[in-house]
This record gives structure tokens, C-alpha cells and sequence, in this order.
């Protein structure tokens, strides 16, 4: 057992340095669709709720009790695993590269290959269920046909599907076969685990993934993409439960009479699971403005939440010191579900995003707890991998937000001021910057390409790099022109000044008034330095010095890249909204150090 | 008159030199098109290359001479301001839109004033961010940038750029470009591409990270004076103090140059001295000044208006009105700018000032019989 435990703590380890280390090359704008596929992934506690679905428990008084809760578990952790691949999927189909579309291909191939990998699958099923000699259960019937080792390598192959699937994620390019390799990897340890050797009843398992199947395809497949947060924070919570379930019946099944690491893992699990299930349906609740978003909060609230902390922790600690059968178990799981409630309440909506990475993180510990637990390497793997990803994930947001990671963290725990509740109601939202990485990344798919360059470009003189940046993606077969806004600059015709000197053909060169009716089939705007000409307040804002004056309307692009020295104000003095634009993307620094980086970044892209 | 059919007049320019016409055939089409009527004099577009067909053609009238075709007019469009006797023709309680120098031409702004005349100066447009598309100042210098390095390039028996040759290196040319307003900064633009190394220098301190966004360098040296910029981005003058200081350093510096462009004005006073004689004197001779304050008195002591005069070997250019020598884009650029100016003074074929719009209150010198413009007024006051 000792040498078991070791090989997966090492194994949690590294999983988690590779999460780490591939998550970092995620670039923001894949972020959403990684939160939902790391949640999708999660769903791995699907292969220990099976485990416990279709286990013998003859010999265990109410053995009925465990079916039951392996059965719920498996309904909720498949929802989870189907409802998540099919919105990721959904998600990422808006990230399609030119080529397809010019194909027009509607249907994803992905999906198609998985639907017949299902269909084998099945089929394979059915024909050994129905050749299988009469006196033999299935289970006796598949030991005997297939060995153990084939699970293992299954779990192996899985393990590496889900770290290639991720690893898909760093680029817009791969992100889709990445996603569909990942379910491809879920599948195959699902169906590797259907030759567990402790199962051996397949009734309550084929009910309960028909179900999970057809509400999560239901879920996945028909929910607006505007509630995709609240879709992951339920499906989320799906899986947290089915981790909580499954520790639950394990605990009922032996009364506790197990060996302290185990009880430990076990604990762990219920605990995590259980606040991250009603934690998670909190989150829900708010972003579907069922309750009320702004932090809701109450005098002593960090009193009381630590002092119920504590009662887990320390009940936690004398189960597994006293290896004994009590009801006291079941206190401390409900204790878990209240905390659950206790640390998401006094979060507001617009932290919300960053509280579901983090319950995505603990939903991945409480994977990887059952994974120690059942001694599971797969889910050791992909809880550490979720783990560490959901809390990476975590802090980048709140980087981009500008806060602290303290700040959120403590601020789970309420220290949200009402000071800070109104300049979070003040301030026009959050600014997300980029890195010159990053951005090469992004400029790898897109084939209609704006520049919009300013007097920054001017003063950092970055007209050169700017034309040899506009010629590499020219020679990659994209589209690029330069709006020139009749007012860019200090002088009149200070853009044509520079980008002659640089080369940059007249005809590639367009006017205001031509250039935008076409912004909205841009996949990328560069803006170099202009700040007021693109300042859609000149649109909107009758209070603005700007009001009335003809903008270049670079916020209908798809997406908008700002190159910019800092946050401060352009001539007239007045803040861009533009930079508050979901769609927008900083990228701080000087001009010509930030195209001259993009430039080499996409070159060893090649 | 009839409903909307508000009647535009384009009188041809009588001053000496100008080449320039306030509307050309696109613009009237423009403003035909709003539902305005454009009546043009006879012969208005010859210097800037249109001829009166084009206008017909665009749907104005063409008139036989400024009598009629100031008749009736409800707006009178115009790029210099007029003689004394023009404002005389003007019709009553007409509006006007002219370069008017508001500030050095009381007697004509008392005129205009008295005939009840709403007069909108074009240099007067506030310099907002909103009001560039009306800017004529600005339009108006870049040409003016543009050719006078051109006329130092000509006049210069020199090389611009830098040629290493099987006969022996030929240097680049040195250009000093003083004031980087508009003029100045295209002055730069123009000598960078000409191949000459170049200068910048400016009182406000913006102006260095101006200068340099060109490519060009920026002539540093201390008078003392942390920044003398306005709100509205212009010069301010200096004191006395530190415009000697700035007049001695300068003088020293200028020595080492092939070209010196001048551009700098003060709006409403007498351009800065910033080279005095001794300064030309100790310059090579063969070097060439190119000065474009002339009209306002001159960078350059030795500066005689409209003339080019050589001194000590340096040859002194003193143009008055370059951007009259390049008519068709001048007229182009001015046209765009007087009719961006006119849609904001007419609503559906309507005249309809909206004097709490801060471009038209900048803009309007007199209206209703009073000088609404508080510096014309004090200038005019003052001579009175």
C-alpha cells in the first residue's frame, strides 16, 4: 500500500507541474473554452462511479445503498462528461480557420468519428451480451476473456489523450481535435473501466450513463452559448457530487473499517466534493440571476465560516484517527455541503468566473482524492492535471482583473468591502492584456487583418516592423490593409509619411470611409498606438469631447489587439472605451519591441 | 427666396497670387446633393485648374461677375478675406467663410460687423479633436511644409541625401526646420525623403516626441522655460528674458546648416525673431532660409515679404502665400474643409447656427452687428 501511495503521490506531482506548464501557454481568449474542458475532464470521476455502480456488495448489509449512490453518481458524472465535451466543442467551432469555412463544412468531423467509435463500442457490447453462455454473469464472462492488464493500458493511453487534448488547447488551430482527442481519451478509460474486476452487474451502469447521456447531449447541445458559465457551474457540480457519492457508499460499504490513508483520501474527497456540488450550484444560481448577483455578506461571516472550517477539518481528523463506523460521518458531509454554500454567497457576479476555476480545482483534488482512494492512477492523473489547471486559471483571471490572488481567495471568505462593491460597480470593467506570445498565436488563424496605426507608431517608429509584420501575414495568404483615419498622428498625413518610408504599397492603404463597412469581417484588428481615433465613445457618448467626430469603428472587428505604451488617455485627453471591449486584447509596451517580439514569436511558430 | 434652396456664392479670388477657389466641382456636387444651390463666379476655379463647365456640370450656376454672383447669396464662401470694398458688396446679414485675420484686420471686421454680417474665420476653428476635418489652418500649412522645403531643395546648389560616388562622397544636406506646428512637421517629413539629415526644434516641450516620431532629431538647448504651449496646442510667446536666450543659443546653432525652414508664429502677435543678421551672417554661404513667417514679419531679420533676397551668399526666401502655388490640392483640401464647416451650419437645407456648439463660437468672428469673437474684438477695439 505504502509503495502504491508513493507512486501516486509522485504521479499527482507531475501531472500537476505538466497542468501547469501547459496551461501557461493557453492564450486568454482560449481561457473560457479551457475552463470547460478542463470541467469536462473532470468527469473522470465517471470511471470510479462506475466502479461503485456495478460492484458486488452481496455481502454487505443494504449493499442496495451503494448500488444506488454509484448509480446516481454515474448519471451525474456521464452528464458531466457529455454535456461538457459537446459545449467545449460548440465553443470552439466559433474559432474555425478559414479554410474550413471557405469548405463550409458544418458538420465537425470530430464528431462524426466519435459518434461511430460510440456506435462500435455499443455493438461490441451488445453482441458479447447476447453470446455470453447463460450461467455466467457479464462480469464473470469479461474477466475471464479479457485481462486486467488491458484496463491499465487504457488508462495509459487515456492519460496521454487528455495531456495531448489540453496541450491542443495553446492554439485556436488545434484546439477542436485536441478537445475531440480528449473525449476519445475519456471514452477509452470508460470503457476500460467497464472491465474492472469488481464489476459485475451492468444493469445500473448502462441505466444511469443513458441517462447522464441524454441530459448532458441535451444540455450541450441546446443551451444558449450566453449560459455557458452557469452550464459548466452545474455540469460542475455534477461531478463534485458524483466524487462525494462515490466516497460516501466506499465509507458504507466498509464502516470505516479501512487504513488511514485511504480514510484520509476518503475524507478529503467527500469534504471537496461536497462543498464544491453546492458551491458550484451557488455560482449557478448567480450567474442565472436566480439569486441575487452582488456579494451578499453578513456581520461575523468569516467568524462563522472558519469556525465550520475548523469543525471539518477536526471531525475529518478524529475519523481517520478513530477508524471507526459513525454517523458522525454523515454530519461532516452535510457540514461540507453548508461550507459549500458559506463560501460562494458572499462573492459578487463579477467574480464569479474566477470562483468556478477554483471550484474546477477542487472538484480536481476531490478526482485525484478518489483516485488515491480507489487507487486509480487515471484519476490521480487527471484530478492533478484539473487540479492545477482550475487554480492556474484561477490566478490568471484575477491577474487580468487586476487583482490579487489574495484578494479573491480571501475574498471567498468574504472580505469583500462595501468600498470595494462600489468601485466594482463603477470601474467599466476589466482591461485583459496579452503577450507578444500570445498574440502570435492568435494572428495564426486569422486571414482579414486591420492595422490601424497612430501616432504611437509614429513615436516608438515602429513603421517598419509594422510593414514586415503586415508582409509575413501576407505571405501566409491573409488579408491585411491599413485603415488610416484622416485625423492619425500630428500632422496631416503622418501614417502615409511613415509607411511610405517603409514600403507599404498605396493600395494597400485605405480610407476611413471605405475600411469601415468592412471592420466586421475582420478577424483581427492591430490597432499600433491610436487611441481617440477608435474611440467608440465618438459613436455613443454625447458627454464625450469626442462626440460627433468619425471614428475607425474597429470595435464591430471580431477581435481587437491594442498596441499601447501604457493606459493613459490619447490627445483629447479622454479614456477608450474600446479597451474595455470583451473583444479586446492589450498588449503593453513600447510599439516596436511588441511587433518586432510578435514577429520572432511567429516565426518559431512555423 | 424659396423654401430650402438656400444659395451658396463662390466669388473669384481677386488677391494678388491666389490661385486658390473655396469650392471645387466635387464640393458643389456635395452640397448640391444636401439640397443647396451654389452660384460660382465666372472664370473662380481657372487658377486651380476647373473650369466653369466642371462646375455646371456639378450643378452650380455660373454668374458673370461678383455683383451677380453675390446677389441673393445666404452664404458667401471665400479663401482670402475680402477687400474693403468686397465686404461692401457683401449682401446684408449674409454669412461669410474666409481666411478673415480677424486679428490683424479690425477695420474689415468693423465692416463686417456693421453689415450686420455673420463672419466665420476659418483660421479661427478651435483645435479639437472634432473640428479637424475643418481645420483650413492645418490643411493649408502642410502644403505650405511641403513646398518650402521643395523651393530650399531648388534653390540649395547642393545635394539633399548622401551619395558615395566613384567621384567622392557627396554629404547629406543639414536641414533645421524651426517650429514644429504642422508646417514644420511636414517640413521634416518632406526633407527625410529628400535624403537630408534633419532638425527639429520647438518651444513646447510635446513637440521633441513630435519631431522624432519623423525621424528626425530634436535640436535641444536650454532657455529656461519649462513648455510654452496653449490649451489649444499653439505657441505661446516668451518672455523677454527667455527669448533672448533662446535667440543667442539659436543663433550660435544655426551656423551648421545648409537649409533652415522657419515656421514659427505666434497666433495674433508678430512672428519671433529667431535669426538675426548676424546669425545669416555667420551661416555658409550657398545655405538657403526659407522662411514661412513672413507675412507676420519674419523668423529672419533680414526676411523681406514675397521677395527672395541673398545675403552674406545666403539666400533668403520670404513666400507669403505657398499654398496658393499648389491650387488644385490646396483647393481640394480648403473646399473639403469649408464644406465640412457648412454642414454644421445648415439643417435640411436650412441655415440653423447653433452658437452653443463650441466649433461654430469659436469659429464666428461677428454676428448680429456685434463682434462675438472676444480677441477680434479687443483687436479691433484697440485700433479704433
Amino acid at each position: 500500500m505504502t509503495t502504491d501511495l508513493e507512486v501516486g503521490l509522485y504521479i499527482f506531482m507531475l501531472a500537476g507541474f505538466l497542468g501547469y506548464h501547459i496551461i501557461t501557454r493557453v492564450p486568454p481568449l482560449l481561457h473560457t473554452p479551457l475552463m470547460s474542458a478542463t470541467n469536462a475532464i473532470a468527469a473522470i470521476s465517471l470511471v470510479g462511479s462506475l466502479v461503485v455502480a456495478g460492484g458486488d456488495y452481496s455481502d454487505v448489509e443494504n449493499g442496495w445503498i451503494c448500488t444506488l449512490l454509484g448509480f446516481i453518481a454515474v448519471a451525474c458524472s456521464s452528464t458531466n462528461a457529455v454535456g461538457g465535451f459537446l459545449i467545449t466543442d460548440r465553443m470552439l467551432r466559433m474559432f474555425k480557420t478559414a479554410e474550413e469555412r471557405a469548405r463550409g463544412v458544418k458538420r465537425p468531423v470530430e464528431l462524426q468519428a466519435f459518434a461511430f467509435v460510440v456506435a462500435l463500442f455499443g455493438s461490441i457490447a451488445a453482441i458479447l451480451y447476447w453470446t455470453r453462455p447463460t450461467d455466467m454473469t457479464m462480469g464473470d464472462y469479461l474477466h475471464h476473456h479479457v485481462a486486467p492488464e488491458a484496463l491499465r493500458y487504457a488508462y495509459i493511453a487515456s492519460a496521454a489523450m487528455f495531456v495531448l487534448g489540453l496541450k491542443g488547447l495553446s492554439s485556436p488551430k488545434w484546439a477542436r481535435s485536441g478537445i475531440a482527442l480528449a473525449a476519445l481519451g475519456m471514452l477509452l478509460a470508460v470503457v476500460g473501466t467497464l472491465f474492472h474486476e469488481h464489476i459485475v452487474t451492468y444493469t445500473w451502469i448502462v441505466i444511469g450513463l443513458a441517462i447522464g447521456t441524454v441530459i448532458g447531449a441535451w444540455m450541450g447541445l441546446s443551451i444558449p452559448m450566453t449560459a455557458v458559465p452557469q452550464r459548466t457551474a452545474i455540469s460542475h457540480s455534477l461531478g463534485a457530487l458524483a466524487a462525494c457519492l462515490v466516497g460516501v457508499s466506499e465509507y458504507f460499504r466498509f464502516q470505516g473499517a479501512l487504513d488511514r490513508v485511504t480514510l484520509t483520501a476518503l475524507s478529503f474527497e467527500v469534504v471537496v466534493g461536497g462543498l464544491t456540488f453546492t458551491g458550484s450550484l451557488i455560482a449557478a444560481a448567480k450567474l442565472q440571476e436566480i439569486m441575487q448577483g452582488r456579494p451578499i455578506t453578513y456581520k461575523g461571516q468569516n467568524l462563522i465560516s472558519m469556525t465550520l472550517l475548523a469543525i471539518i477539518v477536526g471531525s475529518a481528523g478524529w475519523l481517520v484517527y478513530t477508524q471507526a463506523a459513525t454517523p458522525f460521518f454523515y454530519v461532516m458531509v452535510a457540514l461540507a455541503f453548508v461550507f459549500g454554500i458559506l463560501l460562494v454567497v458572499p462573492i459578487g457576479a463579477a467574480d464569479m468566473p474566477v470562483v468556478i476555476a477554483l471550484l474546477n480545482s477542487y472538484g480536481g483534488l476531490a478526482d485525484a482524492a478518489m483516485g488515491f482512494m480507489l487507487s486509480n492512477k487515471i484519476q490521480i492523473i487527471t484530478g492533478s492535471l484539473d487540479g492545477t489547471s482550475g487554480f492556474l486559471l484561477a490566478l490568471l483571471m484575477c491577474r487580468a482583473m487586476n487583482r490579487s490572488a489574495a484578494n479573491v481567495l480571501f475574498g471567498a471568505f468574504g472580505s469583500v468591502s462595501e468600498d470595494d462593491v462600489a468601485a466594482a460597480a463603477e470601474s467599466k470593467g476589466t482591461v485583459r492584456s496579452i503577450t507578444a506570445d500570445e498574440t502570435a498565436v492568435l494572428f495564426e488563424t486569422a486571414q482579414n487583418v486591420v492595422v490601424v496605426p497612430g501616432y504611437g507608431m509614429a513615436v516608438a517608429q515602429a513603421q517598419h516592423a509594422v510593414a514586415e509584420l503586415g508582409n509575413i501575414l501576407r505571405e501566409r495568404g491573409a488579408t491585411v490593409r491599413y485603415a488610416i483615419h484622416p485625423v492619425a498622428g500630428r500632422m496631416p498625413g503622418h501614417m502615409n509619411v511613415l509607411l511610405a518610408e517603409a514600403n507599404v504599397p498605396y493600395d494597400q492603404l485605405v480610407e476611413m470611409e471605405a475600411i469601415n463597412p468592412s471592420f466586421p469581417e475582420a478577424d483581427i484588428v492591430l490597432v499600433v498606438g491610436a487611441n481617440d481615433v477608435t474611440n467608440p465613445a465618438a459613436r455613443t457618448n454625447k458627454a464625450s469631447p469626442l462626440y460627433g467626430m468619425p471614428i475607425l469603428e474597429v470595435d464591430r472587428a471580431k477581435s481587437i489587439i491594442v498596441l499601447k505604451r501604457s493606459m493613459r488617455p490619447g490627445f483629447a485627453g479622454v479614456d477608450n472605451e474600446l479597451y474595455y471591449d470583451e473583444k479586446c486584447l492589450m498588449l503593453f509596451g513600447d510599439a516596436k519591441d511588441s511587433i518586432t517580439k510578435l514577429i520572432s514569436e511567429m516565426k518559431s511558430l512555423l | 427666396m424659396q423654401r430650402g434652396s438656400l444659395t451658396i456664392a463662390v466669388p473669384r479670388e481677386t488677391a494678388a497670387g491666389e490661385r486658390r477657389v473655396a469650392l471645387t466641382p466635387d464640393a458643389v456636387a456635395a452640397l448640391v446633393k444636401l439640397g443647396l444651390a451654389v452660384v460660382v463666379e465666372r472664370g473662380a476655379g481657372d487658377g486651380a485648374a476647373h473650369a466653369d463647365a466642371a462646375y455646371e456640370k456639378a450643378g452650380a450656376t455660373i454668374a458673370p461677375d461678383a455683383a451677380a454672383t453675390l446677389a441673393g447669396a445666404t452664404v458667401v464662401v471665400k479663401v482670402q478675406k475680402p477687400t474693403a470694398a468686397e465686404a461692401e458688396q457683401l449682401p446684408e446679414g449674409c454669412v461669410l467663410i474666409a481666411f478673415l485675420q480677424a486679428l490683424t484686420s479690425p477695420e474689415l471686421i468693423r465692416t463686417l460687423a456693421a453689415r450686420r454680417i455673420t463672419s466665420f474665420g476659418m483660421e479661427a476653428i478651435p483645435r479639437i479633436s472634432r473640428a479637424q476635418k475643418m481645420d483650413a489652418l492645418s490643411s493649408q500649412a502642410n502644403l505650405a511644409g511641403y513646398k518650402a522645403v521643395l523651393i530650399a531643395a531648388a534653390s540649395l546648389p547642393k545635394f539633399f541625401p548622401m551619395l558615395m560616388t566613384a567621384a567622392g562622397t557627396v554629404f547629406a544636406a543639414r536641414v533645421l526646420v524651426l517650429g514644429a506646428g504642422v508646417a514644420g512637421l511636414q517640413a521634416i517629413a518632406t526633407a527625410r525623403r529628400l535624403g537630408a539629415q534633419v532638425w527639429g526644434y520647438d518651444v513646447r516641450a510635446a513637440a521633441a516626441e513630435q519631431v522624432e516620431s519623423l525621424g528626425a532629431k530634436f535640436l535641444a538647448f536650454d532657455i529656461g522655460v519649462a513648455d510654452a504651449e496653449d490649451k489649444g496646442g499653439y505657441a505661446t510667446a516668451l518672455s523677454a528674458d527667455a527669448a533672448q536666450r533662446q535667440q543667442q543659443q539659436l543663433a550660435a546653432k544655426i551656423a551648421d546648416f545648409d537649409v533652415v525652414v522657419t515656421t514659427a508664429l505666434v497666433p495674433g502677435r508678430a512672428a519671433p525673431r529667431l535669426v538675426p543678421a548676424a546669425s545669416v551672417a555667420a551661416m555658409r554661404p550657398g545655405s538657403v532660409i526659407v522662411d514661412l513667417a513672413a507675412e507676420a514679419g519674419g523668423n529672419c531679420e533680414l526676411t523681406e515679404a514675397d521677395e527672395t533676397v541673398v545675403v552674406h551668399g545666403v539666400t533668403i526666401h520670404g513666400p507669403t502665400n505657398l499654398p496658393a502655388t499648389m491650387p488644385v490640392h490646396a483647393s481640394q483640401l480648403y473646399a473639403r474643409n469649408v464644406t465640412e464647416l457648412l454642414r454644421e451650419l445648415v439643417k435640411d437645407g436650412a441655415l440653423a447656427l447653433d452658437f452653443e456648439d463650441e466649433v461654430l463660437r469659436g469659429a464666428c468672428i461677428t454676428h448680429a452687428g456685434a463682434i462675438t469673437n472676444q480677441a477680434a474684438a479687443a483687436a479691433a477695439g484697440a485700433s479704433a
